[in-house]
C-alpha cells in the first residue's frame, strides 16, 4: 500500500468526522442554550422565593369604627410586589388595592379594611404562595 | 502493480464507507443528545411554568349552604387553564360545569400571581372536622397549548359564612 493511499484514506475519515460535527453542532448548541436559559430561570425563581419575606407585623381592630388595620412588613431581601399579594380575613379573600405597589425590605405597609365585624384570622399570601398568618388581633375600643 | 492498484481501490472504498458510517453515527449521537437536552429544558420549564397553591386559611375555608369556596393562586411563570381545573374536597370531585370559577381581578386569563375563586357543591361538611382537598389543572404555553400540570392539596376545616 502506498503512502498516498493511506493519506487519502485518513483525509476522507477526517472529512467524515468534520462533516458530522458541522452538521450536528447547531442543534446541539441550540439545545444547550435552551437548557442553560431554563436553568437560569429556575435558579432566579428559587432565589426570589427564598429571599421573599412578607410578614404580618400587627393587626389592630377598632371596635368603634369597625376598621381593621393590618401592618405588613417585608422581612426578606427582595422587593415584594403588593399587587400580587392576597389578604384573607376570616378565611375570605378580600378585595384591596395597595397604596404603593412595591414594598421594600424592612419597610411596612398598612392596609385598612372598613365595616369589619368580628375579625378572627388574618392571612397574607405573596406572589410565590408564601404565607403568613395571625389570630393575634389587637382589639381597641 | 495491478494487484496494488486493486488493493488501493478497495482500501479507498473501505475508507469512504467507514467515513460515512462514522459521520452518520456521530450525527445520530449528537442529535439524540440534543433532543434529550431539549426535553430536559422543556421539563424544567413545565415544572416552573405550571404551579399553583391552595391559599385558603386552612382553619376558615368558606362554606355556605353546601357550597365550598377555595382560592387557588398561580405561583408559576405561565398561564394556567381554568377549563382543565379539577377540584376535590372530602372525596367530592368537581370540574367543568360543576364548578364556578371566578378570576379575582375580572381578567380573562389566569396569569402568574393571580388568584381564582372556585365554588362547588360539597354536601354535609361540618365545622371542627378535618377534611382533605386537592386541585389540579394544566399549564398553558404562550400559544395556548397545554404544558405541564399544577397540583396542590391541603387539610382544612370549614367556616360557615
Amino acid at each position: 500500500m502506498s503512502g498516498t493511499g493511506t493519506a487519502a484514506a485518513a483525509a476522507i475519515l477526517m472529512l467524515g468526522l468534520v462533516t458530522g460535527l458541522i452538521l450536528a453542532q447547531p442543534s446541539l448548541e441550540r439545545a444547550s442554550q435552551e437548557l442553560r436559559s431554563a436553568r437560569e430561570e429556575y435558579s432566579d425563581l428559587t432565589l426570589s422565593t427564598l429571599n421573599s419575606g412578607p410578614k404580618i407585623k400587627s393587626a389592630v381592630f377598632n371596635n368603634t369604627s369597625a376598621v381593621l388595620n393590618i401592618t405588613i412588613t417585608n422581612d426578606g431581601a427582595e422587593v415584594t410586589d403588593l399587587d400580587g399579594m392576597d389578604i384573607l380575613l376570616n378565611g375570605t379573600l378580600m378585595t384591596w388595592t395597595p397604596a404603593e405597589r412595591y414594598l421594600f425590605p424592612d419597610r411596612d405597609a398598612v392596609v385598612s379594611f372598613s365595616n369589619i365585624t368580628d375579625p378572627r384570622s388574618v392571612m397574607i399570601v405573596d406572589r410565590f404562595g408564601l404565607m403568613d398568618h395571625t389570630e393575634d388581633i389587637l382589639i381597641i375600643t | 502493480m495491478a494487484g496494488s492498484a486493486v488493493s488501493e481501490l478497495i482500501f479507498f472504498i473501505a475508507a469512504i464507507m467507514i467515513s460515512s458510517a462514522v459521520a452518520v453515527t456521530l450525527i445520530d449521537v449528537i442529535d439524540n443528545y440534543s433532543e434529550s437536552l431539549g426535553d430536559e429544558a422543556a421539563l424544567l420549564r413545565g415544572e416552573m411554568g405550571a404551579d399553583m397553591r391552595m391559599i385558603n386559611d386552612p382553619m376558615y375555608v368558606p362554606y355556605s349552604n353546601g357550597t365550598l369556596t377555595i382560592y387557588l393562586k398561580n405561583t408559576g411563570t405561565s398561564d394556567l387553564s381554568t377549563e382543565d381545573l379539577v377540584v376535590s374536597a372530602n372525596r367530592t370531585v368537581g370540574s367543568g360545569s360543576g364548578i364556578t370559577v371566578s378570576l379575582m381581578d375580572n381578567s380573562s386569563v389566569w396569569s402568574p400571581g393571580k388568584t381564582v375563586s372556585v365554588s362547588f357543591s360539597v354536601p354535609n361538611l361540618t365545622e371542627g372536622v378535618d377534611y382533605h382537598g386537592w386541585a389540579s389543572t394544566s399549564g398553558l404555553t404562550s400559544g395556548g397549548a397545554r404544558r405541564g400540570t399544577a397540583r396542590d392539596e391541603f387539610i382544612f376545616r370549614v367556616w360557615e359564612v
